[in-house]
């Protein structure tokens, strides 16, 4: 049976330094597929990946359990900060405004189905990391993330209309994306 | 599809997903090498009553680990090769801080001892923050190297430890945000192979080797040339075909030999001397034995020889590969065999044998670990070997088959972990 989350924290605040390194196998290939949704090359996601269990590791004191799954929660938290830090750092992260998004959102908001489930999991996550800086950031924080986007503007420093219709392209070029892959499949 | 619904499918299908992590030991590792000292001690118990402290404090008191006892018993059983590693250890250690103060913010030095605190870090300054972090476990991983030198003798034995002392307390006013990217990595490289370094302790063994196949052989035994004189020089035929350089066997006479394979029982340490590199040296003895058959007109003599080597190994392994607890390395090396007692059994008499010179012999092989636990693991390693011809006019395995391919077992017991 698999230790709770609540057993692995008490074991890590009771000093079970062997207790540290489980955190880190049972959640480094969660953490991995976080950071290729915002990094889609692997060494540059395991940099992320590094970066986030030495900050989750040291700080791992401040964290407070609030009932199973808010340790993966907080996990999730901290490698998506990780992950943005170096899109930030790395690429060209670029939120133009154009003037026709004032009205872009309310008449984006229906895109016609897009058929997540047949696309493999790892294809899937792949084509996120894969979409343009600007895009992919929304939507890991929107989606992923669960933050509205007021939250997002605040954070990106853009305004919120700006994040609601790069978010519909966002939709719009993953679904073209998925389309391909598929047609791709069906030769 | 609305946008919420597009959101909540996306979310469903990607939520949980988990990416395979190439590497993660090597990962793991890197890991460890970036967590300050009190992370990567040995694991130990705190007492029960702070188990149930809420507001434990990382790392003052759960993680204050004291050195493991295994320390002393190594420097005991190896105080030479011990100290030089050691003092290796502590000079990769001093170059590391070097390295760091040369490139080190002036506000480094004075928050070191507050690694855990975050609220230290300045918010604006992602990039400093991130960049002192690093500098920061590369110095304490430093200080802790030199902390545990300093335990058992070592630190004031080096005439340059108080001038690095005094080169850590002078930081130069270089920008963190200034060192590039590449020497951060460079340097979290630096920093897991120093700790691969101090995890790969010294470690020992005991095993069992033997080569593949006996050797069996038949001979005639040849004239005498006393024998051929008493036949006619130039009518008979046996001297003829003598003549024309034919060799001349006794009818009804024969030698067999049957030479076993050596087997060898033996104890070894190994001492790393890089992160990839390790010493083996030990004591193996080797058991040698020959049956020797005569034949002499249906006449039978039977002699068994056996051989006692006590030999000194000295190999030098390279680690090849490791994922998780597997172990790929591969080794070469030269061993000297001195023959310690040599008897003969002749149907049913032993003697004494003079005894065989010193046997050496070099090896090659390649070795596969597998660790049951991080302090014991089982080895196999098939290999190469070549006796050299010791001049001796003993016969033996070793100048019969003198290139072999021979496999070695064993347990291999990991001090330090």
């Amino acid at each position: 049976m698999q230790e709770t989350e609540r057993q692995l924290t008490e074991a890590i605040r009771a000093g079970d330094w062997e207790a540290l390194q489980r955190l880190y196998e049972r959640f480094s290939r969660y953490a991995m597929g976080i950071a290729l949704r915002y990094v889609s090359e692997r060494d540059n996601a395991l940099d992320v990946v590094q970066d986030s269990f030495v900050s989750i590791l040291t700080s791992i004191g401040s964290f407070e359990y609030r009932g199973e799954g808010s340790l993966k929660s907080w996990v999730s938290k901290i490698v998506a900060n990780q992950a943005i830090y170096w899109v930030k750092r790395h690429e060209l992260l670029s939120f133009t405004e154009l003037p026709s998004e004032e009205t872009a959102s309310e008449k984006e908001d229906e895109v016609e189905d897009t058929p997540f489930e047949k696309v493999p999991l790892d294809v899937l996550n792949k084509m996120i990391g894969r979409l343009p800086a600007r895009y992919r950031i929304i939507v890991n924080l929107h989606v992923f993330e669960e933050l509205p986007h007021r939250e997002i503007a605040r954070q990106l420093g853009i305004k919120e209309k700006t994040s609601v219709s790069q978010f519909s392209r966002a939709r719009r070029k993953l679904a073209e994306m998925i389309k391909e892959y598929l047609n791709s499949q069906r030769i | 599809m609305k946008q919420e619904e597009w959101t909540k499918q996306l979310h469903d299908r990607l939520a949980d997903y988990e990416a395979p992590v190439p590497h993660p030991d090597n990962l793991w590792a890197k890991i460890e090498a970036r967590l300050p000292k009190e992370f990567v001690a040995p694991k130990k118990k705190v007492p029960p009553h702070s188990s149930n402290d809420s507001s434990f404090h990382f790392p003052h008191s759960t993680f204050h680990i004291p050195r493991s006892s295994w320390a002393v018993a190594a420097v005991f059983t190896g105080a030479i090769v011990g100290t030089v590693l050691l003092w290796h250890s502590d000079q990769e250690a001093k170059t590391a801080v070097v390295a760091l103060t040369e490139t080190a913010p002036a506000s480094m030095e004075s928050e070191r001892s507050d690694y855990f605190e975050k609220s230290e870090y300045p918010e604006e300054s992602e990039h400093t923050e991130t960049t002192q972090k690093k500098m920061r476990a590369i110095t304490l991983i430093a200080r802790d190297t030199s902390m545990e030198s300093g335990e058992i003798g070592m630190k004031d034995c080096s005439p340059t430890s108080s001038l690095n002392e005094d080169r850590v307390r002078e930081p130069s006013p270089i920008p963190a945000e200034k060192i590039p990217e590449k020497i951060i990595r460079e340097l979290d490289q630096k920093i897991v192979e120093h700790k691969l370094l101090r995890r790969r302790h010294i470690a020992l063994s005991l095993y069992a080797s033997n080569g593949f196949g006996n050797m069996t052989s038949r001979n005639g035994v040849l004239m005498s040339p006393q024998m051929l004189a008493n036949y006619d020089y130039y009518t008979n035929d046996v001297a003829n075909r003598t003549r024309s350089g034919e060799v001349v066997y006794l009818a009804n006479h024969e030698e067999r030999q049957k030479y076993y394979q050596p087997i060898s029982i033996g104890l070894s340490a190994n001492l790393p001397i890089s992160s990839n590199l390790s010493l083996s040296s030990g004591v193996v003895y080797t058991r040698l034995h020959s049956d020797i058959t005569s034949i002499a007109n249906w006449f039978v003599y039977d002699r068994k020889q056996t051989f006692h080597y006590v030999g000194i190994p000295l190999t030098v392994q390279y680690c090849v590969w490791q994922w998780y607890r597997l172990h790929v390395y591969a080794s070469a090396g030269g061993q000297a065999d001195i023959n310690v007692k040599a008897r003969q059994n002749a149907d049913g008499v032993e003697t004494d044998l003079e005894k065989d010179r010193v046997q050496w012999s070099v090896n090659a092989s390649m070795g596969v670990q597998y660790n049951f636990i991080p302090q014991l693991g089982i080895y196999a390693e098939p290999g190469i070997k070549h006796y050299f011809d010791n001049g001796s006019q003993i016969r033996n395995y070793f100048k019969h088959h003198p290139t072999n391919f021979n496999l070695q077992v064993g347990l291999r017991l990991n001090l330090n972990n």
